[in-house]
């Protein structure tokens, strides 16, 4: 519908408020899955007395308790070593080392004093490049979603560089940067911003029109609307966007490292292959696995915590 | 004082609004009654001065406005206390002032202590109307723009809230403009009713009276306004009318 006169350019758009499977990039994190997803539903405006029975009381079957659901998960666990230790016993210590001498190898890691730097050296060129594309990602995205033909003229670019395997950018960034911190970190972040674009681009565009408009009759001011307005909103589609931008982040340093010869976990992945020693290969790759989940729990979990609170 | 004068507005598909004088005086509460689709919330967003009209003039003298919408326009993801305290944050009150501010009226509206910090999506659909109409007259604006505010409750919970919203008008002494397609709810809140055509909206009749509160004398009222052909023909569903006949509601 449009009007003569019509003073707000917010009105022409859809008043769908944005909701589960909207677009927004999926969690895909193991934090995320085994939280059963961050959505938060559209508020509902029931007719009459009570709160819908979604909020309310949930039907049996939609969700594990916090205990069953971590049971779960550590059969799961159980299970993947069990096919470990299968594997290594019928193929050999040449191609799969066994469970004992992966945990052996990583305790020797730390007696050696390697595992602990070079896990933060890949944590620094992890999180660094993460936090970069990030702040990049939200900048771009929020000014492409806010000035339209910002948005159609940065979208494709991003989708482009999306679409160039992280390996591309190894090379590109081994020949601008030379070996050292600078190729993973670079290659991190080009990696993480078009994700993290996207999404902010997206949560932009799926504002609610109709909160703006109350927003603009209560003269709220521009900081207020950016702050109980647009980051909330954003919040839906920004929290898993990060979460997968930081699981790519560490997969992207490692092979970054690998590759340009630069110390940290990837580093020791490379000497390891050198010496063609594969229990200690395995313990660098358990390592950062698990560094990963940490990671995850400290940064991303309370705002998924916080994103499944506020929806009640 | 909010003046309309011959206002028109025209949108893609046709004439909405086709000549509308009107005027709000400081505390009256007018109802603007007409049948669905005919512009009535339209002429709000334009009182509100989110529209602009194609002719005519909206000349707004008072001071500060609140509106209370069709839906509630909650924040999802703030509690009860923090969303009726959104309109003193966007006027720059100290956090601790205006929830205490926003508790006040909550509790006034039947709101218990506990109830202060929940979020809407579980607050019931009265609760979350509460909420929106504590947001607007927590204010105390000297006008307050109310669009079909109980269309969506139930008919227990929409005469309780009419209750609550004219006391809290005549209390603060506060201007109203009042949307409503419900001729019952129109004469229990009104000190004016203004009878609007189907779209093209214009003003068809403008009615004094007082509000009426006992079921006998609502209906008695209402059957006293059903009387007046204009307004019979401006409510009555359009296949039931001569002027509406072959009109398509917009």
């Amino acid at each position: 519908m449009t009007a003569n006169g019509m003073m707000d350019p917010m009105m022409n758009r859809t008043t769908n408020l944005p909701g589960p499977g909207d677009g927004a990039p999926q969690d895909i994190s193991m934090g995320g899955l085994a939280a059963g997803g961050t959505a938060r539903g559209v508020p509902e405006h029931g007719a009459t007395g009570c709160p819908a029975a979604t909020r309310a009381g949930r039907p049996a079957g939609d969700a594990l308790g916090r205990w069953q659901g971590g049971a779960w998960g550590a059969l799961g666990l159980v299970l993947l070593l069990g096919l470990w230790q299968w594997g290594a016993l019928a193929l050999g210590p040449f191609v799969l080392p066994t469970v004992p001498q992966t945990v052996v190898a990583i305790i020797d890691l730390f007696a050696a004093g390697q595992a602990v730097p070079e896990l933060m050296t890949t944590a620094g060129h992890a999180v660094g490049g993460f936090l970069a594309g990030a702040v990049a990602g939200v900048l771009l995205g929020l000014a492409g979603g806010l000035v339209l033909p910002l948005g159609a003229m940065t979208t494709p670019v991003l989708i482009a560089i999306l679409g160039t395997p992280p390996i591309a950018w190894v090379v590109l960034a081994l020949l601008w940067f030379g070996p050292g911190g600078a190729t993973p970190t670079f290659t991190v972040a080009i990696t993480a911003a078009p994700i993290v674009f996207l999404a902010a681009l997206q949560g932009v565009r799926s504002r609610d029109p109709r909160l703006a408009e109350m927003a603009r009759i209560y003269r709220a001011p521009p900081l207020q609307r950016l702050t109980d307005l647009l980051l909330p909103e954003l919040a839906d589609h920004l929290v898993p966007a990060f979460a997968t931008a930081l699981a790519f982040a560490f997969k992207v340093a490692v092979m970054a490292e690998v590759l340009s010869g630069a110390s940290g976990v990837g580093g020791g992945i490379a000497r390891a292959r050198a010496h063609i020693d594969l229990a200690q290969t395995m313990a660098w790759i358990v390592l950062v696995v698990l560094f990963l989940l940490a990671a995850d729990a400290v940064l991303l979990a309370p705002l998924r915590r916080w994103l499944r609170a506020r929806g009640g | 004082m909010l003046r309309l004068g011959d206002v028109r507005l025209d949108f893609a598909d046709g004439p909405v609004l086709a000549g509308i004088d009107l005027a709000v005086r400081p505390g009256e509460l007018v109802v603007l009654l007409g049948r669905s689709g005919c512009g009535k919330t339209t002429l709000l967003r334009l009182a509100a001065g989110v529209l602009a009209p194609t002719g005519g003039q909206v000349e707004n003298a008072f001071r500060d406005a609140a509106m209370v919408f069709q839906e509630p326009r909650l924040l999802p993801w703030a509690d009860a206390r923090d969303n009726a305290a959104f309109g003193f944050k966007a006027r720059g009150l100290p956090a601790a002032a205006r929830r205490a501010m926003a508790e006040e009226i909550l509790i006034r509206l039947g709101f218990g202590p506990g109830d202060l910090h929940k979020r809407p999506p579980a607050l019931s659909g009265g609760m979350q109307q509460r909420v929106a109409i504590a947001r607007a007259l927590a204010l105390a604006p000297d006008l307050v723009l109310m669009d079909e505010p109980f269309a969506a409750l139930d008919v227990g919970l929409r005469a309780e809230l009419q209750r609550i919203v004219r006391a809290e008008v005549e209390r603060a002494g506060m201007a109203a403009l009042f949307v409503t397609h419900d001729i019952t709810e129109a004469v229990r809140l009104a000190d004016r009713i203004v009878v609007l055509s189907p779209r093209p909206a214009r003003v068809v009749a403008q009615i004094e009276q007082r509000p009426a509160t006992a079921p006998d004398a609502v209906y008695a009222a209402a059957a006293e306004l059903l009387r007046r052909p204009e307004v019979a023909d401006a409510l009555a569903p359009p296949e039931a009318t001569v002027a509406g006949a072959g009109r398509v509601a917009g």
